[in-house]
């Protein structure tokens, strides 16, 4: 009898795992499935979160809307901890799930080599959302590797000549505060520094903080005894901030310059209301209230988004693309007829013009956009808000080939 | 410079006291200070930032936290550890340390915050005299750091607690022979270093920002104490001096890039000449 029983439990378990894993299989079979490994945790957390989390929103959005073509929108979310094995091992858990479409992967460029071997080993069409490195960049990027972000060489030469539109006709005296890190260092000491020579600035130095320093007031306070008029930084979150922080601080009357497409950037400029402080910046701003703000301002506030609302728009963007790429692909969606589109997608829909200040294009030799628009936002002490005080300003983006030699 | 010199030393003096008045009591090395100072100073801002209070809060609101958790911390950590070998309650604050991080990451995702501009509260310079001008929550760190250094001097010097707490950690046995409650003044001891520790925080946090990184401030300020000696109050003051000065030295004069490893060069110097410090006693000295 005891037998009977237990064969009796053992066919109705194995019936019902049967019918679960086919109305999962069902489920799968009639939505679209994204996967996302992303750096959600540790020192890069902090800037890859509110990436994270502005594509989750945007999705949530969609679903609500109806979805794409239809059909709805998984996301499968995975924190890869910055650790290259760890975003290789999300990569492969993807790759095996039934009817995964694509990966969105918002990541520091540590994780990149070691993700995109594998990602071009099996063809997994790819948006990363950062910076943009090899192999996304001109001329010969890997066919599944996709960006729709900014670019650290065009973004090295821009930043310079954003200093100088803004010190328009003024002799500049000018510092470099950046991090002990390769990117960074380099970018400062080898492609900023002596193009500002080049144009005319009297550079000063290049003050390399370490990663850990947090108190930039001695570097900034060195900078202004030397007579520095100028000061631009483009590199860590918090070198960045800190060094505005200084400028504030010891009351100094410099022009400073940093990239705003870290999360707090504009934050802490509207917290700081310094006047000397500017910041290169690569979308509008949510506070123009254009159709596109106000979609990001109710999905921020409907699906709970934690972050200062201006912390969305990199993650935004990126979503926005991938959407895109999904409705042209159509239904049934293989990575290999995604992989087509997104070799010859556009999207230039209004919204994307209004937050991106263009539209994003990729080629099969340019796989981040060619040309990226920039404005620089200061704050306004007369109507108390940050202003745009140089509009959109767009460079094309440069051939890697020389510079990985 | 001499501003920055002088905040500096204020931070690393003040942090320092903490490792000393442990070390002092128990023969410990917290190698968890670090961390408490670290989460104090991201639990401090929270609490302001989430209750909206007035900012300055987070001073006293740190400084409880850190008392609070040192006694805890004492009571549930170091106290089950009595008997056994000093290195094993090393080992545990190490641990400690370890699981606090974590913590701070799940939590806070090792967010840079800048509690000030935040919280909306003036830290602009202030002149002392020509040629000196100092943030207001910089002088406010000096300041409390001289009053907290001379205070705890004259605690342990004159005050009978304080004379009991040196006793015990003299020799404990004989301590506990004489009826004293070494328990409750090591927990005691342990109370005051952590609450020090997080009043350091909250001030750190508001003068400069809040990040999983400064807890390398605290790894410095171990430098100091092992510099001063970890038994010497007034050693802590010409140990900061020498490593804030050496470190803004390199930073203003040779290249910021090495001025994070100058206070581990000045400790490895100093402990070639004088393994016990430069006012500490040469029979404190433990080889573990």
């Amino acid at each position: 009898m005891r037998y009977i029983q237990s064969f009796l439990i053992l066919t109705v378990a194995v019936f019902l795992t049967a019918w679960g894993s086919d109305r999962n299989q069902a489920r799968a079979a009639d939505q679209y499935i994204l996967g996302l490994s992303g750096v959600m945790s540790g020192p890069a957390g902090s800037s890859y979160l509110p990436m994270v989390e502005a594509i989750r929103v945007y999705f949530e959005k969609v679903n609500d809307q109806g979805g794409i073509n239809g059909r709805k929108v998984k996301l499968i979310i995975r924190d890869s901890a910055n650790d290259p094995l760890r975003a290789v091992a999300d990569l492969k858990s993807f790759a095996d799930t039934d009817g995964l479409n694509a990966v969105i992967f918002p990541s520091t460029s540590a994780t990149v080599g070691a993700y995109t071997k594998e990602s071009r080993r099996i063809s997994m069409p790819t948006i990363y959302v950062n910076a943009c490195y090899p192999p996304a960049t001109p001329p010969k990027p890997n066919p599944e590797f996709f960006c729709p972000g900014i670019s650290t060489l065009v973004d090295a030469f821009t930043i310079v000549d954003l200093l100088f539109e803004l010190m328009k006709g003024k002799k500049i005296t000018l510092g470099f505060v950046t991090s002990d890190v390769p990117g960074a260092r380099i970018a400062a000491q080898k492609l900023m520094a002596p193009y500002a020579a080049k144009k005319g600035a009297k550079v000063v130095g290049v003050a390399v903080a370490p990663v850990p320093m947090m108190d930039l007031v001695p570097i900034t306070r060195g900078f202004k005894d030397k007579g520095v008029n100028a000061i631009i930084s483009y590199t860590y979150t918090h070198h960045m901030l800190a060094t505005a922080e200084a400028v504030g601080k010891l009351n100094y009357d410099v022009t400073y310059l940093m990239a705003a497409n870290i999360p707090g950037a504009l934050t802490q400029m509207a917290q700081l209301k310094n006047p000397n402080i500017h910041a290169m910046d690569h979308f509008s701003l949510v506070s123009e209230d254009k159709p596109v703000h106000k979609d990001i301002v109710a999905a921020a506030k409907k699906y709970g988004y934690d972050f200062p609302v201006s912390d969305i728009r990199f993650g935004w963007r990126a979503a926005m693309v991938t959407e895109a790429a999904l409705k042209a692909c159509g239904w049934p969606c293989s990575r290999e007829k995604l992989v087509g589109v997104l070799n010859t997608l556009k999207v230039n829909d209004p919204n994307m013009v209004d937050l991106n200040g263009g539209p994003v294009t990729f080629t099969k030799t340019n796989h981040t956009s060619p040309s990226k628009a920039y404005r620089v936002y200061s704050w306004s002490t007369a109507k108390n808000a940050l202003v745009t005080s140089v509009d959109w300003f767009v460079k094309q983006e440069m051939d890697w080939a020389p510079r990985k030699k | 410079m001499l501003a920055d010199i002088l905040v500096l030393l204020s931070i690393y003096a003040l942090l320092g006291a903490g490792y000393v008045i442990v070390y002092r009591s128990s023969r410990v090395l917290n190698f968890a200070y670090p961390e408490i100072f670290m989460v104090s100073a991201y639990l401090g801002f929270a609490i302001v930032a989430t209750v909206q209070i007035d900012p300055h809060a987070i001073f006293p609101v740190g400084f409880v936290i850190g008392v609070v958790a040192g006694i805890l911390i004492y009571l549930f950590l170091m106290a089950p550890m009595a008997g056994q070998p000093v290195f094993a309650a090393v080992l545990v604050t190490i641990g400690l340390g370890i699981i606090l991080r974590g913590l701070v990451y799940i939590e806070f995702t090792g967010q840079s915050i800048f509690p000030g501009s935040e919280l909306g509260v003036d830290n602009s310079t202030v002149d002392i005299f020509e040629g000196l001008s100092i943030t207001r929550y910089g002088l406010v760190m000096v300041v409390a750091s001289l009053a907290i250094i001379a205070g705890l001097l004259l605690f342990f010097r004159y005050s009978r607690l304080g004379m009991q707490m040196r006793a015990a950690s003299f020799d404990p046995k004989l301590a506990a022979y004489r009826g004293m409650n070494i328990h409750l003044l090591f927990a005691i001891a342990w109370g005051m270093s952590l609450g020090i520790g997080a009043f350091a925080g909250g001030l750190y946090g508001m003068n400069y920002q809040i990040g999983i990184a400064i807890s390398l401030v605290g790894i410095k300020a171990l430098v100091v104490a092992l510099v001063g000696g970890m038994d010497s109050l007034t050693g802590l003051v010409p140990a900061a001096l020498i490593v804030a000065a050496m470190e803004i030295l390199v930073q203003r004069f040779i290249d910021p890039a090495l001025s994070e490893v100058i206070p581990f060069i000045v400790l490895v110097v100093i402990l070639l000449i004088r393994p016990w410090g430069l006012l500490g006693t040469k029979e404190m000295i433990d080889r573990v």
